[in-house]
């Protein structure tokens, strides 16, 4: 069989299977480009915890403080936070993706299963040999389709993630910027966080700063919260 | 699949002042989508990737709604189109003469030979999303091979659009 019609079932079974993430990358990536929004270097995609826990904690504190375009866009977010962790679970699930969604829908293999059953109990040596036959054709037809399939997987896999990390880590920047802005008209807020000096602008530093002071050292949290503060410079 | 967000044009003004001067990398991630389906665009699908960054000009994501116009024949304009996702419809002389869909290239020969478009090409589906790019002629200079490969690869697609036409005239 031609390599070349192997590998145009496996782009077009392949583009079934990415289709609907494809479409969400072009579409996030689109609503990037049209407004021409900062695709900025730093590591936002490592502060997720970070902005997601705080704003989670602020909108407990008081419901109001931010407006529906923050709101939307952490949702936004956490659904595409969400999206990167699935497709990095599914980037190692090859052989299960490959045996669900592209072997079980070439014809090829459903005629040789087809056939294998006919001559599942052959009644003669013809036959028999036919057996074994079809038997390792199926066995290097299967391989050959894996190998092609597992090329085009690992590429279209990259750049999936790789994608959905810039895409969440634009919006982060946003989502940050956005965040701090409110929480300095929050009277609430501000009195809340008592011990920041009240004529001190509160930015991420500085609430990172105040709750090193208040949490535990030695844990988990405070090793990352560390970081996060080194990732703001 | 989860649910995707819509912002309206208030949150884009949200978006929109939040002021930064650096707008840094902005080409970036619509580089990296063509060079994710570079090897479905025929004309440009052997060219070394690296190359295929100096040749490449002004690429931007584009969405169209339904009736939008993609081209406008007669117009002269250096713009190559590969669709994302949608369908649009080719009109020579006011009569419908093709459908496109995702995964098609158009727009390629006007584009090279800087002469003006046979046909318009109107949007055909609710929304449409292509990615846009134009050729930089004077970087043969530095990619010779490459701008090379690429005219190549043009005279080849133009070949079997000429193929196909004899054929179907030739069972007319």
């Amino acid at each position: 069989m031609n390599l070349d019609i192997i590998k145009n079932d496996i782009f077009l079974l392949s583009d079934d299977f990415f289709e609907e993430i494809l479409n969400t990358i072009d579409t996030n990536y689109a609503f990037i480009d049209e407004n021409e929004l900062v695709q900025t270097k730093e590591n936002y995609f490592f502060l997720f915890n970070f902005l997601n826990n705080s704003i989670t904690h602020f909108l407990n504190l008081e419901n109001s403080f931010t407006n529906k375009t923050v709101k939307k866009l952490h949702k936004d977010v956490k659904n595409l936070h969400l999206l990167y962790q699935y497709y990095k679970k599914e980037s190692s699930n090859i052989e299960e993706v490959f045996k669900k969604n592209i072997f079980s829908k070439i014809p090829l293999f459903q005629e040789m299963e087809q056939e294998l059953n006919y001559l599942k109990e052959p009644t003669n040596l013809d036959e028999e040999e036919m057996k074994l036959l079809v038997q390792r054709h199926y066995k290097e037809m299967r391989k050959i389709y894996f190998t092609t399939f597992k090329d085009e997987y690992q590429d279209q896999m990259q750049y999936i993630l790789e994608s959905l990390k810039t895409i969440i880590n634009t919006k982060l920047y946003y989502l940050d910027a956005m965040l701090w802005n409110h929480i300095n008209v929050s009277n609430l807020l501000k009195r809340t966080l008592k011990s920041i000096d009240k004529n001190t602008p509160i930015t991420a530093k500085i609430y990172i700063q105040y709750r090193l002071t208040v949490d535990l050292p030695y844990t988990a949290d405070y090793k990352y919260l560390q970081d996060c503060l080194r990732t703001y410079k | 699949m989860i649910q995707q967000i819509e912002y309206d044009s208030n949150d884009v003004e949200e978006f929109l002042k939040i002021h930064s001067s650096s707008l840094e990398n902005k080409d970036s991630t619509t580089l990296q989508r063509l060079l994710s389906v570079q090897k479905k665009i025929s004309i440009i699908a052997n060219i070394d990737p690296i190359d295929l960054r100096t040749i490449i000009n002004d690429l931007k994501f584009i969405k169209y709604a339904y009736k939008d116009y993609i081209i406008t024949e007669d117009e002269i304009s250096e713009n190559i189109f590969f669709i994302l996702s949608g369908e649009c419809h080719i009109f020579s002389h006011n009569k419908k003469v093709g459908v496109l869909k995702a995964g098609a290239t158009f727009g390629e020969t006007a584009a090279i030979f800087n002469t003006k478009r046979n046909a318009s090409v109107i949007c055909a589906s609710k929304e449409m999303t292509v990615l846009s790019f134009a050729i930089k002629h004077d970087a043969i200079e530095f990619c010779a091979h490459s701008m090379a490969l690429l005219y190549k690869n043009l005279a080849a697609q133009i070949n079997t659009k000429l193929e196909l036409m004899n054929e179907k005239s030739t069972k007319k």
